[in-house]
């Protein structure tokens, strides 16, 4: 059943699947992270990670350059945020209804102008991606080289993006911002931080993040745009921060977690044909489930996690 | 299952067999309506029954309707409201309509209803499907032949009469050729996620499969993809798909549904459609056919593949 | 004057509605069709037209009841999102009972499905209510996660265990037909589970509102320490008012089963689960009003179709059109009368000597 993890080129093979796998996720959970570590919950991320699929196929096609398709994503995806802010921050709309409906949106939305952008559906797509390149030296690691290291510029930001995001959350005054709201948004403003400036910041900047995700997806892995090809990967991403704790690194690691969980099913479907794959399928919620319980406890979320902040009178 | 519509069209070849429907249609009026259960523009299933519908009601100057994306529970209500406003036939587009088609026939028994990939043909209800074992065999025999590794890939979303037809007749076209050889298969459980089917592909090709047989919907372009980025081939669907990829598609099978719509929906007589289980397969090429060889295909397995097609119009071949 | 604009704020839901169908309109006009056509067409197929009437209480039943499952455990403090999750093992006990329990009185037969869908979907919810009063896990996560394993499951029953012999879909069987709902429009697929949800949604207003384990509830979700200190057993009533949520969640999957589709099929629902979460909403959690604002967005979805049908309108359009109208009308619930603005504001306009750009920077 697990043979494949004594053959090296299929081990390698195995991990690469598993690290695509888990980079959309991650991008999204890093938005989440940043999002609810402020007290807002983003259901809205499997919209964002949408708008942000749709924003690369668009950029990418009319720039010619993927580059082009990154910046259009994260302004796609920064428009969802703008919106979802200004519904569950200001108006306090409830964060949960508000990010339903934004996913329901830009599902809407995406497909609608897909087919004014795109009239032949997948076949008229020329969508210029990223190449993979060998980073020297590291992709001559035994195993883990060529899966970690021979990838392309949206797999390596992640390198970068959460150290970066670790540094600002818990290393920097503005972090600390963050973190305060999250967890007594009345203490932050009455030390004179604005609650609902933070909030609305930081929303934007998680949804761009997840529309970096559904970027890669387009730009880096398939190189089309297809109606609702975030096929649930924000909702993934939900659980993913959740068994990361809030925590930037811990989410990395559940996404990646999430990432093998799916590529492990993808390939025990052919070293077990008879177990039917629906069980595989079910098998990284599950996970998800279980690791819930295991850390249990040891999880706690932001105290102020998923409530509004009216400011008392004055 | 041989009719004698087919023997009339084999007989009348061609062009000529799709002249002779226009003839019978002389009646005006007719309205008919396809309901699909995906988007039209998948370049797959849904897509080649929007442009058959199309193709359909151009060659028979009849007024067609459409609507994609219909889920489930709306499946009834779709089908019942064209009824409802008069279309003489609606269409169910695949084997997932079979039972509200069922229901919603016997409530309106004035209208025809047509299932794509459907099983019973009864009362009201007709059903067409392809002959998907032989179309499938021909090509696991190119795969068997062609296959450096002996090991050949399937690629599916469902395991529903559709895709096991398909890859049991691309498996016994595969050992007939080879037969030490092997098909494996990886179910995706997901039509349109496109980044499963590749890495579902990946891992076939990690496996040593290298003719692959992808039968998805949208998702079928990730398995293209994997396959062009790893340098192997395989089979395309529904349409010449070597036009889109040429370096990695060996052969297609073309699932024409503009030839079998406009052949079912010719049958029409009085606004009806008379009752009946059309089937196609090699005998009628104007709906199920082979596309374009790719080079690599010697003149030698093109022969073979030719004489099995042969063998298996004439009934001597039975995968 | 105060008072007009006060009215006219009472009715901003509706005017949220009208603003979205405009953005909706412009849309549509893109497209080449012309919006009134289109909206005519949705409206009369949504609830003028009698078949189209059917269709919309058709989709109402299930969202109606997905909607009392959100808003009972939210009494308690708990969301439910597995709403959908619920819906998918109810459907699965309650088609289980229907095929493989034999010799039963019809009537007995009929109670034993009803009641195996309910603790199919009640039993479902319980996990992710016990996770979170012993263990404090989020509900809402867990619930999101069970959605899919449920989804999965029912997968696999009916492609593998369940399916019926030769069937070109993975669906069951058919149910036995004394164990159908019986219709109440002749000639649509109306059933009686519509009445089934609307009496739910008026025992539960009842319960809600007045009975004591509505009140324990209420109070346990508003301050769970002030609960503990008044003698509640917070974990208990965290356990009921999730399993009596997702036993009317069940009870949708189960009248989807017995209702409408008399088979357990692969992804029957559409989503029914999520629906329920935005009508709660637009019902602002008050089950009196929940039939209203479900019949609201079953006949936009119902109409929708109708829309497609009729002018050939893209499906794509229609999804975002809807998704506007949540957006719209949710953040119009959301807005507070304001009414010592409208006093100032109008105060300035009687005012003449105030410059106009003033008032705008208020």
């Amino acid at each position: 059943m697990f043979d494949f993890l004594f053959n090296i080129s299929q081990l390698t093979d195995f991990m690469g699947t598993g690290f695509r796998l888990s980079i959309p996720i991650a991008f999204a959970a890093l938005g989440g992270v940043l999002s609810e570590r402020a007290g807002v919950y983003n259901i809205g991320l499997e919209g964002c990670v949408l708008s942000g699929a749709f924003g690369g196929a668009v950029g990418a096609v009319i720039t010619g350059t993927p580059w082009g398709g990154v910046v259009f994503a994260l302004l796609f995806a920064g428009m969802a945020g703008v919106v979802l802010a200004t519904l569950s921050v200001l108006m306090r709309v409830n964060q949960i209804v508000a990010g339903i409906a934004i996913n329901i949106l830009m599902l809407g939305f995406t497909s609608y102008f897909a087919r004014v952008f795109f009239p032949d559906g997948t076949a008229s797509q020329n969508i210029s991606g990223f190449k993979t390149f060998e980073i020297p030296l590291l992709s001559k690691i035994p195993i883990l080289g060529q899966p970690l290291f021979n990838q392309d510029i949206l797999f390596y930001s992640i390198y970068l993006l959460v150290p970066m995001a670790w540094w600002v959350m818990y290393r920097t005054p503005w972090g600390l911002q963050i973190r305060a709201i999250g967890e007594y948004p009345r203490a932050a403003d009455t030390a004179g931080i604005s609650v609902l400036k933070t909030r609305f910041v930081v929303v934007v900047i998680s949804c761009a993040l997840a529309g970096l995700g559904g970027a890669y997806i387009v730009l880096s892995q398939v190189f089309v745009f297809t109606e609702n090809m975030s096929a649930g990967k924000g909702f993934v991403a939900l659980a993913a921060l959740i068994l990361g704790r809030w925590n930037p690194i811990g989410a990395l690691m559940a996404a990646v977690f999430f990432g093998f969980a799916d590529a492990l099913q993808l390939r025990m479907q052919f070293s077990s044909p008879d177990v039917p794959y629906q069980f595989f399928a079910m098998l990284p919620y599950v996970a998800s489930i279980l690791a819930l319980i295991v850390f249990a406890g040891k999880v706690k979320p932001p105290a102020a996690l998923g409530l509004d902040f009216i400011r008392s009178g004055k | 299952m041989k009719h004698q519509f087919f023997k009339g069209l084999r007989i009348a070849a061609g062009m000529a067999a799709l002249a002779v429907p226009q003839i019978a249609i002389a009646q005006d009026d007719v309205k008919f309506a396809i309901v699909m259960p995906g988007v039209i523009t998948d370049n797959s299933f849904n897509q080649a029954g929007y442009e058959g519908a199309l193709a359909a009601s151009e060659a028979l100057g009849l007024e067609m309707a459409y609507s994609e994306k219909v889920a489930q529970p709306d499946q009834p209500e779709a089908l019942a409201d064209y009824a409802r406003r008069g279309y003489n036939v609606v269409i169910g587009h695949g084997s997932e309509f079979s039972d509200s088609v069922q229901r919603v026939a016997k409530r309106n028994p004035d209208t025809s209803f047509l299932i794509v990939n459907g099983s019973e043909a009864t009362g009201n209800i007709s059903t067409v499907g392809y002959n998907y074992r032989h179309l499938a065999y021909g090509l696991g025999l190119i795969a068997g032949e062609m296959s450096k590794t002996g090991t050949g890939g399937f690629v599916g979303a469902q395991q529903i009469p559709f895709s096991t037809n398909l890859l049991e007749g691309y498996t016994a076209g595969f050992l007939a050729a080879n037969p030490d050889g092997k098909v494996l298969s990886a179910w995706t459980s997901d039509w349109d996620d496109v980044a499963k089917g590749k890495e579902a592909t990946l891992n076939l090709i990690s496996q040593g499969a290298d003719m692959i047989f992808p039968t998805m919907d949208n998702a079928t372009i990730g398995s293209l993809q994997a396959m062009q980025e790893q340098g192997v081939q395989g089979f395309g669907i529904y349409y010449d798909a070597i036009e889109d990829w040429p370096d990695t598609i060996l052969q297609s099978a073309i699932f024409d549904l503009s030839g079998a719509m406009t052949a079912v929906l010719s049958n029409i007589e009085d606004g009806k459609l008379p009752s009946k289980a059309y089937e196609f397969g090699f005998e009628t090429p104007e709906a199920a056919r082979f596309g374009t060889f790719h080079g690599d295909v010697s003149a030698d397995v093109q022969d073979a593949v030719n004489a099995a097609i042969a063998g298996m119009v004439a009934g001597e071949i039975n995968p | 004057m105060i008072k007009v604009i006060e009215f006219a704020f009472r009715l901003r839901t509706i005017w949220a509605v009208f603003l979205a169908l405009f953005v909706g309109g412009i849309m549509i006009a893109a497209a080449g069709h012309n919006p009134f056509t289109a909206y005519g067409a949705l409206f009369h197929g949504a609830f003028i037209d009698y078949y189209g009437l059917g269709a919309t209480l058709v989709k109402m039943s299930p969202i109606l009841l997905a909607g009392l499952a959100v808003i009972i455990p939210l009494r308690a403090g708990l969301f439910n999102i597995g709403g959908e999750g619920q819906i998918y093992m109810g459907a699965l006990c309650s088609t289980g009972v229907a095929l493989y329990v034999t010799g039963l009185p019809d009537l007995a037969h009929f109670a034993l499905v009803i009641v195996a869908g309910c603790i199919g979907g009640g039993l479902w919810a319980l996990i992710p209510a016990i996770l979170k009063a012993y263990r404090g896990i989020n509900e809402v996560i867990v619930t999101i996660l069970m959605n899919y394993v449920a989804i999965n499951l029912v997968s696999y029953f009916v492609s593998g265990p369940m399916m019926q012999e030769g069937a070109p879909y993975p669906y069951s069987p058919e149910i036995d037909d004394h164990l159908f709902l019986s219709w109440i429009m002749p000639g649509t697929d109306v059933h009686t589970g519509i009445i089934m949800g609307l009496l739910l949604s008026f025992t539960f207003w009842f319960i809600l509102k007045y009975s004591s384990v509505g009140i324990g509830w209420s109070t346990v979700g508003h301050n769970p320490v002030a609960a503990k200190y008044a003698g509640i057993n917070v974990k208990r009533q965290i356990l009921i008012s999730m399993f009596v949520g997702g036993a009317v969640a069940g009870l949708a999957g189960t009248i989807e089963v017995i209702g409408l589709k008399y088979r357990l099929f692969h992804l029957f629902s559409p989503g029914y689960g999520y629906d329920g979460i935005v009508v709660a909403f637009l019902a602002g959690l008050n089950p009196i009003f929940l039939p209203f604002a479900t019949l609201f967005l079953s006949g936009l979805k119902a109409g929708a179709n109708v829309m497609q049908r009729a002018i050939g309108l893209e499906s794509t359009i229609i999804e975002a059109i809807q998704g506007l109208v949540i957006i719209f009308t949710a953040a119009s619930l959301a807005l507070k009368f304001n009414k010592p603005f409208w006093e100032r504001f109008l105060n300035r306009k009687e005012a003449p000597s105030t410059v106009k750009g003033d008032s705008k920077n208020v």
